[in-house]
């Protein structure tokens, strides 16, 4: 076969490996010696006292590269501060305090911290210090693409001083720390729960009118038209007027979702598996669920089992998130076993949110199971391929109804904010 | 990384490159002002351009560009101008600076960096080799500085881009230079010094040619015609060399005509070297013909031992640089007639030789060792090329040399200042004396020849001191009874007519300058027939271990004797005690050379001075160094002395203050802490107030010998609010500082209670933190 050259080819006049296995000696150490070498033999040859001072200096040179390095760390301690929470995708701002115990200056430092949750280069990100003569504060901020519970550190501090020829490295002691980095949520505006309120509630009693039900939320004034059962009379008498009693409504419900961690469910890599958006879509639904007063509880079978019981209010997030944060798909247990642990959990009452993960290693899920009466469900189906393939969803994800059930059809790559709110 | 941002590193590139530039002007000959000039120039070429391309780094300016293109024309047109000259060497030099000049214009990239680093580096290499001043070490100095902070800078630089953060604190915002220069400049100097110092100088191998080097192309018409024509004649087996004889070849006032002669001051004076101010009354003559030529009289065919005068340049400057392996004695002519006054060279036939691309070959052959000497003149010389003995090979930038009866080489015109040419002899050694060269025994007769009127008493002498010795042995027995018994003085003594100078010298006055004691030794071996022949040259045995070369000063005109010898042929002797005569080559240290280097000088500034303040400044150095060494060695002999006396108790003593030092070395922290915890827990009765505040004081310096200072300027609630949030157990340092607050600052006095618990809390405190390290994080 001949190869036709052509005037839009450039000309190379080396073989690129060649070129670059040579560009791997060219270091400034070895051209240094490289120096050092051909002076030494001019000077000798020659007999050039000059030359064997240069070459004197450039020794020296080399001594010196190797020798500062060392001096260099010396009486270097740091600290370092960071925030002990933080939402996946946002930023983490990290402080950093160098300290020098020496009275000479400390010049040309690295510190190195080890971020696992961060990707890319943000994993050990470089702080290049200049000059360091007694203290300096470092700030960076590193974006955690990775949710779980991260240790970061040990801090490292490097030398390279003066002319990067040698490097030395000290790992500091002390200086490894945790970060607990919530699973990002996002907004979403309506869901299905109020759909079917014609249903069951929890609670003792139906509420009956705005107000009235079984939990004293607050006092306020007696305003026309109020139950006067609900007049707070102790309170009334002391400040002598009507003061009347606020009571939580209970048209709440009670939303448990069930984690898939199932191990052999998990398709997918990295942030584009299933379990990862799994926990995305939990903790956006607890989210929303929260904020509506619903009671959000927490199912999954993983290595450890995963149960955190109903509770309410916005700061319970922060408990779902931590959990959410290092939930592997770890477990054995099947997925559909778990659905029943959590029904039974949950009774008629409440709905099950559930990650429908329909790939071809798994069986179908229970319909039996799902179709279970007195169990209402909110059903996330994966399309698993797009998942497995790495390609986008051939069909587009959104909701849809089946057999009366509330379906969100998710693929890779889909925008998740507009699955949930079409 | 590619970009080129930090401002340090245009400084630092600029310094480098005026360096080179300044390096590359041969500042060896003293053309100051030109130079000077010249420098300027060159750094502010080098100054504008790196300023327009630090100015326009960011964004690169097409103007600049098209001024860079025409800068790099403007190089490569002055290029092939000093090319037509054919000096190719300093040609490329300025092509390659004036190249390095456009790509300032556009220095904004790493690589380019790097190419200035290379130019510099190449443009230093010729300017170390052709120097021969030892102030271009200085020159290394600076340029070896510049370029380690450039790539310090670069280094900087790099790291500061790969850098995710930045540091917050007051110089936020400015650029700063990532190294401790002082620190930097001093380790690699210091460092250096002990390397250079202690590195042994091994003999040069001298692979490849040297070349001969000069602005001046020695030639002559007429010279090469005869030269031509003894070569036709040498063919034909005529010998036009005693026709040459007849014509004279070089009348004297030929020889003033070209600048040849050495002049004649014609009055006399009775010094051999006049002071500079003695200079004056030659000038009509310089005016006249030798100019700031250097001269010596032992250069012409005849001269008066008692006159031998060097003129035309101070005693002490340097007249000549000889790059050798070994010190030399270079010849310039052979005397073998003498009157009792005046030596003469007998043998003045001279023919002319054409030289075969600048080479000339003094016998075939090609011997093993020959000893290869690289002469550079410093100022204007004489016509004769000055060789050690026994020539063998010549490299002179010329067409045509002399060669007179002892193959002694002549110039067509004086030597110029800045000539370099290189000679190859073949030395043989006897005894520790160099030599070499044998001779036809019929031709010796005139090596034996004595003076009409010889003092009786001359021959006497020899005959005393040479009796019963082989002819060698005698040889060497006289060289030694002139260099022992006899002084060098360069006044001369011998002004009143009627007198031998010989015989003054040896019998009466017994000191005199080199010629006397040549003289002497020549007339006092042949009176035991041992041929004898007077030479006058330069003593090149000086070496400059900065330089490595050997300084060849005006003092170093020089006259010594060759006898010869049957076995050995001729070998050089040395009988004027103040010169040295040169020895095999021999592997050295610089520190050794540089000591025999400032001995020399020393010694030079002894003669010279004649008692008077030497201001050299080496000699300054040289004195300080010597009272160093003299109270080292005292206490050193003391030592010794004590030693033999008792030996057992100075070696206890010896351990044991070096068991306390090493003790207090490492366990200083502990033996300050300990001291610490005495002053609290001895401390006589004294004010509570005064109690309390020292055991905060105590405490203070306790923490900071662990590693934890109080910063300047810091409060003490500001410092233990920092040890509080670094450890968690410090409560009772709190409570101390209290205390410690309230007993400085407060109005109360403090109770015994107040002291007592100060005092717990101290106790506490040191049990805590004494003698624990949190200086080292790791």
């Amino acid at each position: 076969m001949t190869q036709q050259l052509s005037f839009d080819q450039p000309i190379r006049f080396f073989n690129p490996a060649f070129m670059a296995r040579i560009r791997k000696h060219i270091k400034l150490r070895n051209i240094l010696l490289l120096f050092s070498f051909i002076l030494f033999l001019i000077a000798w040859n020659r007999g050039i006292a000059l030359l064997y001072g240069m070459f004197t200096l450039v020794v020296s040179i080399l001594i010196v590269g190797y020798i500062f390095p060392y001096l260099s760390l010396k009486g270097v301690s740091v600290s370092r501060k960071h925030p002990l929470q933080v939402t996946e995708g946002e930023p983490l701002m990290i402080t950093c305090h160098l300290r020098n115990a020496r009275q000479t200056k400390r010049c040309m430092l690295e510190l190195i911290d080890s971020i696992p949750c961060a990707n890319g280069d943000m994993k050990a990100p470089l702080c290049f210090i200049p000059r360091l003569k007694t203290e300096k504060v470092i700030k960076f901020e590193v974006v955690c693409d990775w949710r779980g519970v991260h240790t970061l550190g040990p801090l490292r501090l490097r030398s390279s001083y003066p002319l990067g020829i040698h490097r030395v490295e000290s790992m500091l002691p002390g200086t490894m720390s945790q970060v607990v980095v919530y699973p990002s949520v996002f907004p979403i505006d309506r869901m299905g729960f109020e759909d079917s309120s014609h249903a069951d509630v929890s609670g003792v009693e139906a509420a009956t009118f705005h107000g009235n039900s079984g939990e004293v939320m607050g006092l306020r004034e007696y305003r026309s038209g109020d139950c006067m059962r609900h007049i707070h009379w102790p309170v009334s008498a002391r400040q002598n007027e009507l003061i009347i009693k606020e009571y939580e409504t209970i048209n709440n419900t009670d939303i448990c979702i069930v984690l898939d961690l199932n191990r052999t469910d998990n398709v997918g890599q990295g942030k584009h598996s299933t379990l990862e958006y799994s926990v995305k879509i939990a903790a956006s639904i607890a989210q929303y669920g929260l904020t509506r007063g619903h009671r959000v509880s927490l199912v999954g079978h993983g290595v450890e089992p995963v149960y955190l019981p109903p509770g309410t209010g916005l700061h319970y997030l922060t408990n779902i998130l931590e959990i959410l944060a290092y939930v592997q798909a770890d477990g054995n247990i099947p997925y559909e076993q778990t659905m029943r642990d959590a029904a039974a959990r949950t009774g008629a009452s409440g709905i099950l949110v559930v990650f429908e993960n329909l790939h071809p290693g798994r069986k179908k899920m229970d319909h039996r199971l799902l179709n279970m009466p007195g169990t209402r469900r909110i059903i996330v189906e994966f399309d698993s391929q797009s998942f497995i393939t790495g390609e986008k969803a051939a069909t587009p994800g959104g909701r849809y109804e089946r057999n009366g059930i509330t379906v969100y059809r998710v693929g890779r790559d889909d925008d998740l904010v507009e699955v949930f709110n079409q | 990384m590619t970009r080129v941002r930090s401002i340090h590193i245009y400084l630092y590139l600029f310094m480098l490159l005026t360096t080179a530039a300044v390096a590359a002007l041969d500042w060896t000959h003293g053309l100051f002002a030109k130079n000077f000039l010249l420098s300027l120039l060159w750094g502010t070429g080098f100054g504008c351009s790196l300023f327009c391309g630090y100015s326009y780094a960011a964004k690169p300016s097409p103007l600049l560009k098209q001024w860079s293109d025409a800068t790099a024309i403007i190089g490569l047109t002055v290029f092939l101008f000093i090319l037509l000259s054919g000096d190719l060497i300093r040609s490329l030099i300025t092509f390659g600076l004036l190249i390095q000049i456009a790509q300032n214009l556009v220095l904004n990239r790493v690589r380019q960096v790097y190419f200035a680093l290379a130019i510099a580096f190449v443009v230093m290499l010729f300017g170390a080799s052709i120097s021969t001043s030892g102030w271009f070490l200085l020159l290394i100095v600076i340029f070896t500085q510049a370029a380690t902070f450039m790539l310090v800078a670069l280094q900087g630089e790099r790291l500061k881009q790969l850098s995710h953060a930045q540091a917050v604190d007051s110089t936020e915002g400015r650029s700063q230079y990532p190294a401790s220069v002082t620190l930097l400049t001093t380790a690699i100097i210091t460092i250096a010094a002990g390397l250079y110092l202690v590195l042994p100088r091994i003999p040069a191998a001298n692979i490849g040619a040297m070349y001969s080097r000069s602005d001046h192309y020695y030639s002559d018409k007429k010279w090469e015609k005869d030269a031509e024509r003894y070569e036709d004649d040498e063919i034909s087996g005529e010998n036009v060399a005693e026709d040459e004889q007849e014509q004279g070849i070089l009348d004297d006032g030929d020889a003033e005509d070209n600048g040849l002669g050495n002049g004649d001051s014609g009055d006399g004076s009775s010094e051999k070297y006049g002071a500079l101010e003695d200079n004056k009354e030659g000038e009509s003559e310089r005016e006249s013909g030798s100019g700031e030529q250097f001269s010596y009289k032992g250069f012409n065919d005849t001269f008066d031992i008692k006159t031998p005068r060097c003129e035309g340049r101070p005693a002490n400057e340097i007249i000549m640089h000889v790059q050798s392996d070994q010190p030399v004695y270079l010849r310039a002519k052979i005397f073998d007639s003498f009157d009792g006054r005046s030596w003469q060279n007998t043998r003045e036939k001279s023919v002319k030789r054409l030289l075969d691309q600048r080479m000339y070959e003094f016998f075939p052959g090609n011997p093993e060792k020959t000893v290869r000497q690289h002469i550079t003149a410093a100022v204007k010389l004489p016509n004769s090329i000055v060789m050690a003995a026994r020539p063998f090979q010549l490299d002179f930038p010329g067409s045509v040399i002399a060669i007179d009866g002892h193959s002694m080489p002549e110039a067509p015109q004086s030597i110029r200042r800045g000539t370099s040419y290189t000679a190859k002899s073949v030395i043989e050694w006897a005894e520790d004396h160099p030599g070499g060269g044998k001779e036809d025994i019929n031709g010796l007769s005139d090596y034996l020849r004595l003076p009409e009127k010889l003092d009786p008493r001359i021959p006497e002498l020899a005959l005393d001191i040479a009796n019963n010795k082989t002819k060698i042995e005698a040889a060497f027995a006289l060289e030694s009874h002139l260099r022992n018994e006899y002084e060098y003085s360069l006044t001369s003594i011998f002004t009143s007519q009627g007198v031998t100078p010989l015989a003054s010298f040896l019998f009466e006055e017994r000191s005199g300058h080199c010629e006397y004691f040549a003289s002497a030794l020549a007339i006092l071996l042949r009176t035991q027939g041992i041929p004898a022949r007077l030479v006058t040259g330069y003593s090149a045995t000086n070496l400059n271990p900065l330089t490595g070369y050997y300084e060849v000063r005006a003092l170093d005109a020089h006259a010594w004797v060759e006898a010869y010898f049957e076995n050995t042929g001729w070998v050089t002797m040395e009988p004027t005690p103040f010169y040295i005569l040169p020895k095999p080559a021999k592997v050295r240290t610089t520190a050794q050379a540089i000591a025999e280097y400032l001995d020399n000088l020393e010694r030079a500034e002894k003669i010279l001075s004649s008692g008077n303040v030497s201001h050299n400044p080496w000699l300054i150095i040289k004195a300080l160094g010597k009272t160093i060494r003299l109270v080292l060695y005292k206490a050193i002999i003391w030592l010794l002395l004590a030693w033999n006396q008792s030996k057992f108790l100075i070696a206890i003593i010896v351990v044991l203050a070096g068991s306390l030092l090493a003790g207090w070395y490492i366990f200083r922290n502990q033996i300050y802490d300990a001291i610490s915890y005495l002053r609290i827990h001895c401390r006589p009765t004294g004010s509570h107030h005064g109690r309390v505040i020292q055991c905060y004081l105590e405490i203070e310096k306790v923490m900071g010998r662990s590693g934890l200072q109080r910063e300047s300027g810091q409060t003490v609630e500001e410092y233990v609010e920092e040890i509080m949030a670094r450890f968690s157990n410090a409560h009772p340092m709190r409570r101390l500082s209290e205390l410690f607050a309230r007993a400085r600052y407060g109005q109360e006095r403090m109770s015994p209670e107040f002291s007592s618990e100060a005092k717990t809390l101290f106790t506490t405190i040191f049990k805590q933190w004494a003698g624990k390290s949190w200086r080292k994080p790791f």
